[in-house]
């Protein structure tokens, strides 16, 4: 069949022959290398991002977020860290009286887990709020989440009390 | 360039030129040289001569080259004119004869002008055959008008020569000036005697053949030849698209291959790099993966902190101390809640057990003139952001109202 075409036409079709080649060329030959190359240059750019955040800095940062969360952690075998000892003290020295300690069921965030425990005194307000400040700054309790003032009369009606209800949250480890 | 190149391809290195001499009684007598061009010179490779017929011819040409054919002998008309006219025509030489009818080559010099005709019939018919028989004619020619191509290295001066059906005679300025039909055609394949042009000799018989020869490698095939006949049209547009088809396409498939080989280095060196990376990055896998589980760890913490608002001291008793200190004394607080406990509804997500961001005020207060005074003084305070009374209500049997107020911190 070919010798019955002109070398006109077969010029002709030499170039759509031409065309088709270099498509089967670009899509199984070229197209594959391009892949690899992106292949690769993917592999690279996980290699250098590993690189990246290297063991060096990753230790130095987690070193600093640990010094921050430090305070937060719960730590029952150091005295310093032991509520009710240290509320205990507080109280001695501010004038108020511990009325109430109680820890409530572990919670979540963002897989750490916490432990909420609350605390009521009973006394003055600028007693109450001296001992607040006080675990704030110079404790290493935990962190003071939430302060609740209530005022009450006594039963008989003849006296006003504060009540000062604290919630104290840690990290457990 | 492109010119250049595409008279690259086309020029025609090797080439043969055939004599077709009619004889009396439908016989030819059939003279072929081979020519090509080495080194910028014609070569004679080689000479047949006295060939019955074409089908004879085709068994010792080599049929891929280019042919040009002069027809000669009983049937070809030659007639010299007296003096270079422009003017010759068919019907100048036979007078009444259709042109239609023949084919007509003229040419003129200096001293003479020189007609060649023949009936187009008998050509095309051998020309087909010629075809037919597998030869690429791609010039047709007659008489002497070839000779015209090899006359300047022919080395005769002044001499009368002899091909097969003519005597052709040169002047002395190198010109034909005497152009004669032999009344006996020669048959004969051995003759004595050569021609020398240029450093080689050839053969009287073959030297129209030479000429021929000579025509084709001089030939350029974009311009019709002089003598142009329908087939010979077809014929040397074929063999010109052949050449660029055959240089075209070995030009694409070395295109192609150069593309795939470098593609093939390029790929290869990119496959050991990927390869080794992958090695290595296997290698490191223990180790990557325990960076990876201390970053998500960082992430964590860090979120932790930013959602929790952990990363900043916690100010709950300065708060208090601003409100109470904010109090006039009309006002009575009975509430004071920092940063409440969050209800079921409210807890979004998980942990968050605590509004880390609000105050809850109750109060009682007898004239609301000094409950809003008290609202005012709590605007002033910068670290709050809104101040909201929520409820206000008076009871007439104590005389005095209760509050709620909501403030929002900033952060």
């Amino acid at each position: 069949m070919l010798k019955k075409i002109t070398y006109r036409k077969k010029f002709k079709l030499l170039w759509v022959m031409a065309g088709l080649l270099l498509i089967f060329c670009w899509r199984f030959s070229i197209a594959k290398t391009i892949d690899e190359y992106r292949n690769y240059n993917q592999n690279q750019n996980a290699a250098t991002g590993n690189e990246f955040y290297n063991e060096q800095n990753l230790r130095s940062k987690s070193r600093m977020l640990d010094e921050v969360l430090e305070k937060f952690m719960l730590d029952t075998l150091d005295n310093s860290k032991n509520l009710v000892e240290v509320v205990s003290n507080l109280c001695e020295q501010n004038n108020v009286r511990l009325k109430e300690y109680k820890p409530n069921p572990v919670s979540e965030a963002d897989s750490l887990r916490l432990l909420t425990r609350s605390v009521r005194i009973e006394g003055k307000f600028t007693d109450c709020l001296r001992l607040i400040y006080q675990l704030e700054t110079r404790s290493s309790i935990g962190r003071v989440s939430s302060v609740l003032f209530k005022s009450s009369e006594n039963a008989d009606g003849s006296k006003t009390i504060l009540n000062c209800t604290f919630y104290i949250q840690n990290i457990i480890p | 360039m492109l010119r250049f190149i595409e008279q690259k391809i086309l020029q025609i290195r090797k080439a043969a030129g055939i004599e077709i001499v009619f004889l009396p009684g439908e016989k030819f007598h059939i003279n072929a040289t081979v020519v090509s061009l080495k080194k910028n010179k014609v070569v004679q490779e080689h000479s047949f001569i006295g060939l019955a017929n074409l089908n004879e011819l085709a068994k010792k040409l080599d049929q891929k080259i280019p042919v040009s054919v002069i027809f000669n002998g009983k049937g070809v008309l030659v007639k010299k004119l007296a003096g270079p006219t422009n003017n010759v025509s068919v019907q100048s030489i036979i007078p009444g004869a259709n042109p239609a009818d023949f084919y007509f080559e003229s040419f003129s010099n200096n001293s003479v002008s020189i007609a060649s005709m023949a009936r187009k019939e008998t050509v095309d018919k051998i020309l087909e055959e010629a075809t037919r028989t597998g030869f690429k004619t791609i010039s047709v020619s007659f008489g002497v008008a070839m000779l015209n191509n090899i006359i300047p290295i022919l080395e005769l001066n002044n001499e009368t020569f002899e091909t097969d059906s003519l005597a052709v005679t040169l002047n002395d300025e190198k010109i034909i000036s005497d152009v004669k039909t032999k009344e006996e055609i020669n048959v004969e394949k051995f003759q004595p005697g050569e021609i020398k042009i240029a450093d080689q000799y050839i053969k009287p018989s073959a030297l129209l053949s030479f000429a021929a020869g000579v025509f084709c490698l001089t030939d350029d095939l974009k311009f019709n030849p002089p003598v142009t006949t329908a087939l010979i049209v077809v014929q040397r547009s074929e063999w010109r698209y052949e050449k660029l088809f055959k240089a075209f396409g070995l030009g694409v498939l070395a295109f192609l291959l150069l593309i795939l080989l470098i593609n093939f280095f390029i790929y290869d060196n990119i496959f050991q790099k990927n390869q080794a990376l992958q090695f290595s990055q296997l290698e490191n896998a223990e180790q990557l993966s325990k960076l990876n589980d201390l970053n998500t760890e960082i992430g964590r913490k860090e979120r932790f902190l930013q959602q929790s608002g952990w990363k900043n001291l916690s100010r709950t008793s300065y708060f208090a101390d601003r409100v109470g200190s904010m109090t006039p004394a009309s006002v009575l607080l009975t509430v004071l809640n920092i940063n409440p406990i969050r209800t079921n509804a409210e807890t979004e997500e998980p942990g968050r057990l605590f509004k880390k961001d609000t105050i809850f005020i109750n109060g009682v207060c007898g004239e609301p003139a000094d409950l809003n005074k008290f609202i005012n003084n709590l605007k002033l305070i910068p670290d709050f952001r809104s101040i909201s009374l929520k409820n206000y209500e008076y009871r007439n049997e104590k005389e005095t109202g209760s509050f709620l107020i909501e403030a929002i911190t900033k952060d």
